[in-house]
């Protein structure tokens, strides 16, 4: 009789052996383990901005001495016009101090904005997320308001310690209460990821039935502050269509997003000042 | 237990697949697309190396590539150990000195990790399944065109770095350890 080797069923014992130690691992040593594969990963991350970076300034020194000098001079017209810019909030901002001093206001400063660099997108059919270089090291917390030059990013869905993850507007677990720019009502907002042609969008849901819209001026989306995760009025998109929902009572319709938050490369993290309060509070105790 | 460097370069030229591919998933935002090219990095191990090392090397690669991607943690790695211990005991069967079985076999589990990918995000309520499924048959498409000419060039930049590590460049006593 032919002996059976039992050599041969190694992988598969120990697999099984795996399975029954996996299942019976409790989910904190799991989330440690992937926190701790994370925290390795995050500096290839940042040197490989780093590294995208120098490409780019390398790249650049390589353009003509005409080239920098057209760049030069649109740069110092931008700078001028910030520079007129900035003088005038700074009046503005005086003015605002001096007015809540009067009426003994409280600060409308609800945050601060702290900015990060992209490092990784993951946008397709699956993931709607980016990864940014800034995590809890930099007060970011789960749940801090994103945004950009165009209006709301996401909200950050996980932190690491030199990284954060963002969940994008257009992610299907990203959702917010929204209004119309002149209409204080409020709505239903959801992400529905990317289209066939790769344009992110989401949907709207409960607008009040007297609103209309067309695609030659449709009306803008933005954020109403309730929640207090983002201020109001940050822009969120257009509603260029509206249709009867399933209720027969309100309308819903798709948002079309800024184009430019698929290639995102900047973000400004809302971190909100009476969290970072009750932290110094806590520690004082 | 001898530890076999192999085990580590294994791990080192997964690790820079899935950077690759995170890379470019990263740079081709613009069209909404996700690439899926993570199938070669499941072959090379369980044909080659002993069971322990299999093992260690397998279970290394998936928590890596596990925590680089926004899914259940563990989602890869038990995927990898699967199709693993399965091409371990029938890898008498592929001619694994060449690229033409290797290849295969990563086309057919790119495939098999893609639809688990599709699976396990549709559950986590990532995307609704209509619009999800003709972008992710798009993307499977494409992603598995790219493996065709990615597949050979990774088994022989992995053979490639055996021999400049110095380690053993076959693979071990076949048919069974």
């Amino acid at each position: 009789m032919a002996r059976i080797r039992l050599e041969r069923l190694t992988p598969i014992i120990t697999l099984i052996a795996f399975l029954i130690i996996w299942w019976i691992t409790p989910s904190f040593l799991k989330v440690f383990t992937k926190t701790t594969f994370e925290e390795f990963q995050a500096p290839i991350w940042i040197a490989t901005r780093s590294i995208e970076n120098l490409a780019s300034a390398t790249s650049a020194k390589t353009k003509s001495k005409k080239e920098l000098i057209n760049e030069i001079k649109e740069l110092k017209r931008n700078n001028a016009y910030f520079k007129q810019i900035r003088s005038l909030n700074k009046t503005h901002q005086a003015e605002i101090i001096r007015l809540e001093g009067i009426l003994n206001l409280p600060s409308r400063d609800s945050f601060r904005y702290e900015l990060a660099h992209v490092i990784q997108r993951d946008i397709g059919s699956w993931w709607q997320n980016i990864r940014i270089n800034k995590g809890s090291k930099h007060g970011l917390m789960e749940g801090d308001a994103v945004t950009f030059i165009g209006g709301v990013v996401g909200r950050v869905a996980k932190t690491n310690y030199y990284t954060s993850l963002v969940n994008l507007l257009s992610n299907q677990n990203f959702r917010i209460s929204a209004c119309f720019a002149q209409d204080e009502r409020p709505l239903f907002y959801q992400g529905k990821g990317t289209n066939l042609w790769g344009q992110a969008q989401g949907y709207i849901k409960n607008a009040p039935q007297d609103l209309s819209t067309d695609s030659i001026k449709p009306l803008q989306l933005v954020t109403t502050g309730l929640g207090g995760t983002f201020p109001e009025g940050i822009k969120i998109g257009f509603v260029p269509w509206l249709e009867p929902d399933n209720t027969g009572m309100f309308q819903a319709g798709k948002v079309v997003l800024d184009k430019r938050l698929l290639g995102i490369k900047e973000v400004a993290v809302l971190i909100p000042y009476n969290r970072l309060k009750i932290e110094e509070y806590s520690d004082d105790f | 237990m001898i530890f076999d460097k192999r085990s580590l370069v294994l791990f080192f030229s997964n690790a820079i697949l899935l950077h690759l591919m995170l890379l470019i998933n990263s740079g081709i935002t613009g069209f909404g697309l996700n690439l899926f090219i993570l199938g070669p990095a499941f072959i090379i191990a369980p044909l080659y190396l002993r069971a322990d090392q299999f093992f260690l090397t397998t279970l290394f690669s998936g928590f890596w590539i596990d925590s680089a991607l926004p899914i259940p943690f563990g989602t890869i790695t038990l995927l990898m150990l699967l199709s693993g211990s399965i091409m371990h005991l029938t890898r008498r069967r592929f001619r694994v000195e060449k690229n033409f079985h290797p290849s295969l076999l990563a086309q057919l589990i790119n495939l098999v990790a893609g639809l688990t990918l599709f699976l396990v995000s549709y559950n986590c309520g990532f995307g609704d399944f209509y619009t999800m499924l003709p972008l992710s048959i798009f993307e499977a498409i494409l992603s598995h065109l790219i493996l065709i000419f990615l597949s050979p060039w990774f088994f022989n930049f992995q053979r490639a770095l055996f021999i400049l590590f110095s380690a053993k460049k076959d693979p071990e006593s076949l048919p069974f350890v």
